[in-house]
């Protein structure tokens, strides 16, 4: 099979990829994440009836959901209580004057349409300036930030032990820059943010670590049973031996998030994230690792040949 | 080994991953049992869910008095902040806070979303408990106020006598005061001192200054209520909301992720594993088959380690741990396979390469888990909320996925290599000094 040269283009791409992080940066430190409703401030509209209803559930929603239509509206999120006497709908809509007062005027209309077909129960529609923003999950988000740092130091401190400083800066490096992309590409490309973030973000370290140790332990042990070869061959040789596996984990992230654009709702922000991970985890994975390890690999060889003549000197003295 | 022999060992695995799967999802009634019925509910029916792929429950909170006329803005966060501690505090990972705003009167209704569980209801009073502590003497004068004046509470257990005389497990709340504190209160003792959260009366007692221990007291009117005593503790712990909340109505909720969130991600899992056994066929053929039954090992190992964890709860997260522990095992086989080939290019027998692959793989795969195994026990212990579940589903698929990529899938490859007539065509093997 004819072998790919990664070495020739990984800069260039490593620099693409350097832009989406400044772009992704400035994008978000100016317009601010696009939160998904879970975590953005909006409106709530409550449809109550006073008995439980069961069968007449589906009735409920079809007219609500209708009156929302004929108004222009779309919700984000649906929940539904004590089996559908209670049908919350969430909005993620900027809270003004304007906008609480329509959503005053629409619970009105939801309320007498539903009352149309339910003559026997009380129907009682409301609605409510919902807040989420700057509470919901922010601690979760930066422990586990915290969590993520402590792991780095931790890993940093392991590696050193196994296989050297360089080496163990490459991993360290490659897992933050990974999970710094896949933020700032979902920053740039406007994705929903949504709580299980967190979770997908972590997954970016874990795909990145276990992509980085196996190409750095293949270069440990090529380099040293083939001296002749140079440290850019070995670098291309083995992400060319990494593509298959890491052309695999894309594909079934990008299948992963195409069914969960499929089903949709709640999984509809979580889809969009695996699809930012599959292109992010691809591109560090094979064009991010050369242009990190290579400078590094060249120092601890200067190093070596360094600590080699002194030694001789120290010898010949 | 003969080939006869490999072939039975594998019909043997092969049968018994099969009625594992079976046993997974499958639901009956156990025959010939005389007293009584006796259903087997799948290993997947073992399992507990968390509030985000099962029902929970939905508090919302209204205010006791109409604030809507005071001056003072209405600092929310800051009560949402303490009922956020409090809910982590009683050990709740998944849960949803959300204030909602009454547009005529600008009072805030404040709704939380809870796992259904038995003590949920009591927690939710510990939640929402009003008030500052307040430290009075025998006459009611007020000798500190807020939970400034505490420095430590933590829950202790201690060994009782129940009513029938049996030892039993006691529980008490162990409450360390300032310096300052402390100082304030043995100015007035011995005296009968009482401790109250808003309206709630947690102690009081004669005491002398012999009776605290290092600044301590111990609240220990809990009995074996070891949830009582957590919930006191919180109390004192976080101090005061400063608005007085009353719960309107509990609902069930459907779960947070939507209705048959779980099934539905097991179900992708289940297709991704065969879109990747299937792309990996197309490269290492006969390492493909013997892939699936060690990704399939994992998956029911995993499964069953996480039915016997006491008070595990799947949630969301769990899942995802459980699909990103899944990728590493697909991850390693891939490595291994791959590292087998290019033993066996580099002129070894077939057996040789197996063997020398695996033993540096092995080397790599350690270091690998390792690593992983920090992350999910940082995330575990650092972290909160649900990313906690994807730590404990990851980091128990981490140690697994450990024993299946470097000692189960050797075993499955030898039998596969000592059952099959065409070795070279069923692995792929290109040279002809293969044994």
């Amino acid at each position: 099979m004819k072998k790919l040269n990664f070495i020739k283009i990984s800069k260039i791409i490593l620099s693409l990829l350097l832009v989406i992080v400044v772009a992704g940066a400035v994008l978000a430190g100016v317009l601010g994440f696009n939160k998904g409703v879970e975590l953005s401030n909006g409106y709530e509209l409550t449809v109550k009836v006073d008995v439980n209803f069961g069968d007449n559930k589906e009735k409920i929603e079809t007219e609500t959901e209708k009156v929302l239509k004929e108004n222009g509206v779309k919700y984000d999120l649906k929940k539904i209580a004590d089996e559908g006497s209670i049908i919350i709908y969430q909005f993620k809509e900027e809270v003004t004057e304007e906008n609480t007062k329509a959503f005053e005027d629409l619970a009105v209309k939801v309320e007498d349409a539903v009352n149309v077909i339910l003559v026997s129960t009380t129907v009682d529609a409301t609605t409510a300036v919902s807040e989420r923003e700057g509470f919901f999950g922010t601690s979760t988000i930066w422990w586990a930030i915290l969590a993520v740092g402590v792991t780095v130091v931790l890993a940093f401190i392991y590696l050193l032990i196994r296989y050297n400083i360089f080496y163990s800066l490459v991993a360290c490096i490659l897992a933050v820059f990974e999970v710094i992309l896949l933020t700032s590409l979902v920053g740039l490309v406007r994705i929903p943010l949504a709580p299980i973030f967190s979770v997908v973000a972590l997954t970016a370290v874990i795909l990145s670590f276990i992509n980085t140790i196996v190409l750095l332990n293949g270069a440990k042990e090529k380099l040293r049973l083939n001296k002749t070869k140079s440290p850019e061959e070995v670098a291309n040789e083995l992400l060319n031996g990494s593509l298959p596996k890491n052309g695999v984990i894309a594909i079934v992230l990008v299948v992963a998030s195409i069914v969960l654009m499929i089903i949709g709702g709640t999984f509809t922000s979580l889809a969009f994230e695996l699809l930012a991970l599959a292109v992010v985890d691809f591109m560090v994975n094979q064009f991010a690792f050369a242009p990190i390890f290579l400078p590094f690999e060249r120092k601890r060889n200067k190093d070596n040949l360094l600590r080699a003549k002194k030694k001789e000197l120290k010898d010949k003295e | 080994m003969s080939k006869k022999k490999a072939k039975a060992l594998l019909s043997i695995i092969i049968a018994l991953i099969v009625v594992l799967c079976v046993m997974t999802f499958a639901k009956f009634e156990i025959p010939g049992i005389k007293n009584g019925v006796y259903n087997y509910n799948s290993i997947l029916g073992a399992l507990e869910l968390d509030a985000d792929l099962e029902e929970s429950a939905a508090y919302t909170l209204k205010l006791k008095d109409d604030i809507s006329s005071e001056d003072e803005e209405v600092e929310v966060e800051s009560i949402l902040k303490v009922l956020e501690s409090r809910i982590i505090g009683l050990g709740y990972d998944n849960y949803a806070i959300s204030t909602l705003k009454n547009s005529t009167t600008d009072n805030y209704d404040i709704r939380i979303e809870l796992p259904n569980k038995q003590s949920t209801a009591s927690d939710i009073t510990a939640i929402i408990a009003y008030g500052e502590m307040e430290v009075t003497d025998a006459d009611g004068n007020v000798i500190l106020t807020g939970n400034g004046a505490i420095k430590n509470v933590k829950v202790e257990s201690y060994e009782a006598y129940d009513q029938m005389n049996n030892k039993v497990l006691a529980y008490a709340c162990i409450v360390e005061f300032t310096e300052e504190a402390f100082e304030e209160i043995k100015a007035v003792l011995p005296t009968t001192v009482n401790i109250k959260v808003g309206e709630t009366s947690l102690f009081s007692q004669e005491l002398n200054v012999e009776d605290f221990l290092q600044r301590t007291i111990s609240i220990s009117n809990y009995g074996t209520d070891k949830s009582a005593a957590e919930r006191a503790a919180l109390q004192l712990k976080t101090g005061g909301i400063p608005y007085e909340y009353e719960i309107e109505k509990g609902e069930v909720i459907s779960p947070l992720m939507g209705e048959n969130a779980g099934l539905i991600s097991l179900l992708i899992l289940a297709g991704l594993v065969l879109i990747a056994i299937i792309l990996f066929a197309v490269k290492y053929k006969g390492f493909a088959l013997s892939s699936l039954i060690s990704v399939l090992a994992f998956m029911l190992i995993e499964l069953i380690i996480l039915v016997l964890i006491p008070a595990l709860k799947i949630s969301f997260a769990s899942i995802l741990g459980f699909i990103v522990a899944t990728i590493f095992v697909l991850s390693g086989l891939f490595t291994q396979a791959q590292k087998t080939l290019a033993e066996f290019d580099s002129g070894k027998t077939f057996k040789a390469a197996l063997k020398s692959a695996y033993k540096k793989g092995g080397l790599l795969f350690v270091d690998v888990s390792v690593i992983l195994a920090i992350l999910s026990l940082a995330v575990f212990f650092i972290a909160n909320g649900a990313i906690r579940s994807f730590a404990i589903t990851f980091g128990v698929g981490t140690v697994v996925a450990l024993f299946v990529v470097a000692v189960f899938s050797k075993w499955i490859i030898k039998l596969f290599y000592h059952s099959v007539s065409k070795k070279e065509a069923f692995f792929k093997l290109n040279r002809e000094d293969a044994e």
